[in-house]
């Protein structure tokens, strides 16, 4: 048995036509299409014979060949069927484009084996000072910490009584900061935030100053991840 | 801050970055201006092409790296006794090259040029090796993403930046 094609040679059909092309010392500007369709079909056939299953692009490809020899034996009667040479040229400039690329990459080639000889090293890890160590954080902080968040819940979310569908508008909210911050150059985002604030009114209020942000409108400034957010004025 | 200082400052500083490091950050670091930075860091560079010594300055657009020199890659393979150099496939270097002259450019523009019906797993490859990014979104139906190369593609193709890739025409025989 003859195996000494192999599908993953070609990198698809233009490959394959190409090495074709190449194989024949074909001027690639004057493909004989018949003798390429020819041996374009062949290939396919052998590796369907060595029951490969043959990716559709290839087949897709000797479709548009044999629709290129059919055009080239019967003139085209209708306006919608495109002429033989008007297949060829697209073909011939995808062809064209193809190895223009495939050059690039046999040029990439030798840079990428070079590059990899050159090795780096990993960042270092660095102990920050000012970075809190877990092991001195003080019991009374933390359950300070737990008794506002906790006594924050309790008054944002009544026990009982009627739920009352909330509405919030990005645009008013983007007029509130606009009012907020007139007559003041910087604020925080925690002052635009009123006791018992719902995590609703929260969000919107958060969209609109993203979206005042986007706008070129303010300027944000966080000291720290979590820290509050310092609204400017532009 | 004296010249020779500085060199040492800046060698430190490249050494626990493991990473490109921009010219900014360390003349923000040492309080200097570019002009001291890059005369230090020519003045480096004549330093390290020096035999006697393992390590080399590499820069792309306005960062630098330390890296080891090419001649010594045998003897740390040998050293890490394996070889983890992986080539990558004749299907990522086409896709690679085609991002690299038409980026941004979506999957579908990709596989258009190639003449094939998916470059997915190449560009995974190129994503995961960081060759290349995503770019945003086109503008069109579906948005596709777009990609681009990264700068460790420069660093792959030993460019300073995109600007000094091979006009393509050069490669039209």
């Amino acid at each position: 048995m003859d195996i000494q094609i192999n599908i993953d040679e070609f990198e698809g059909p233009l490959d394959l036509l190409l090495q074709l092309i190449q194989k024949n010392k074909i001027d690639i500007y004057d493909i004989p299409i018949f003798k390429i369709t020819k041996q374009y079909n062949e290939h396919i056939k052998k590796w369907q014979d060595m029951n490969m299953l043959v990716a559709s692009e290839y087949i897709v490809m000797a479709a548009r060949l044999l629709e290129m020899k059919s055009a080239m034996l019967v003139p085209t009667l209708q306006e919608t069927e495109e002429s033989a040479e008007a297949l060829r040229e697209k073909l011939l400039a995808q062809l064209l484009e193809y190895q223009l690329f495939k050059k690039v990459s046999d040029y990439f080639r030798p840079l990428e084996s070079l590059s990899q000889n050159v090795f780096f090293k990993e960042p270092e890890d660095i102990p920050m000072e000012s970075e809190e160590d877990v092991n001195t954080l003080d019991l009374k902080v933390l359950m300070g910490c737990y008794q506002r968040l906790k006594a924050a819940n309790e008054e944002a979310v009544p026990l009982e009584g009627q739920i009352v569908r909330e509405e919030f508008l990005v645009e008013e909210k983007m007029n509130a900061i606009h009012k907020a911050l007139q007559g003041q150059h910087k604020m925080s985002f925690q002052a635009l935030l009123h006791q018992g604030i719902s995590y609703k009114e929260i969000t919107v209020t958060f969209l609109a100053l993203l979206e005042l942000f986007k706008t070129n409108q303010i300027t944000l400034y966080q000291a720290h991840i979590f820290g509050d957010i310092i609204i400017h004025k532009i | 801050m004296e010249l020779k200082a500085i060199q040492g400052a800046i060698e430190s500083i490249l050494f626990v970055a493991g990473e490109a490091v921009t010219e900014d950050e360390i003349c923000k670091t040492l309080e200097i201006d570019q002009k001291m930075l890059l005369e230090a860091l020519r003045q480096l560079t004549v330093i390290y092409q020096e035999n006697s010594r393992g390590l080399q300055l590499i820069q792309v657009r306005n960062t630098w790296q330390l890296g080891t020199k090419e001649e010594n890659a045998d003897y740390i393979v040998r050293f890490a006794k394996q070889d983890t150099r992986k080539t990558l496939s004749n299907a990522a270097m086409e896709t690679l090259a085609i991002i690299a002259y038409k980026q941004p450019i979506s999957r579908i523009d990709i596989n258009q040029i190639r003449g094939v019906s998916s470059s997915s797993s190449s560009i995974k490859i190129l994503l995961r090796k960081k060759l290349i990014q995503e770019a945003g979104r086109m503008d069109v139906p579906g948005r596709p993403i777009l990609y681009k190369t990264t700068d460790r593609f420069l660093q792959m193709v030993q460019l300073k930046t995109l600007s000094e890739l091979p006009d393509l025409e050069q490669f039209k025989a």
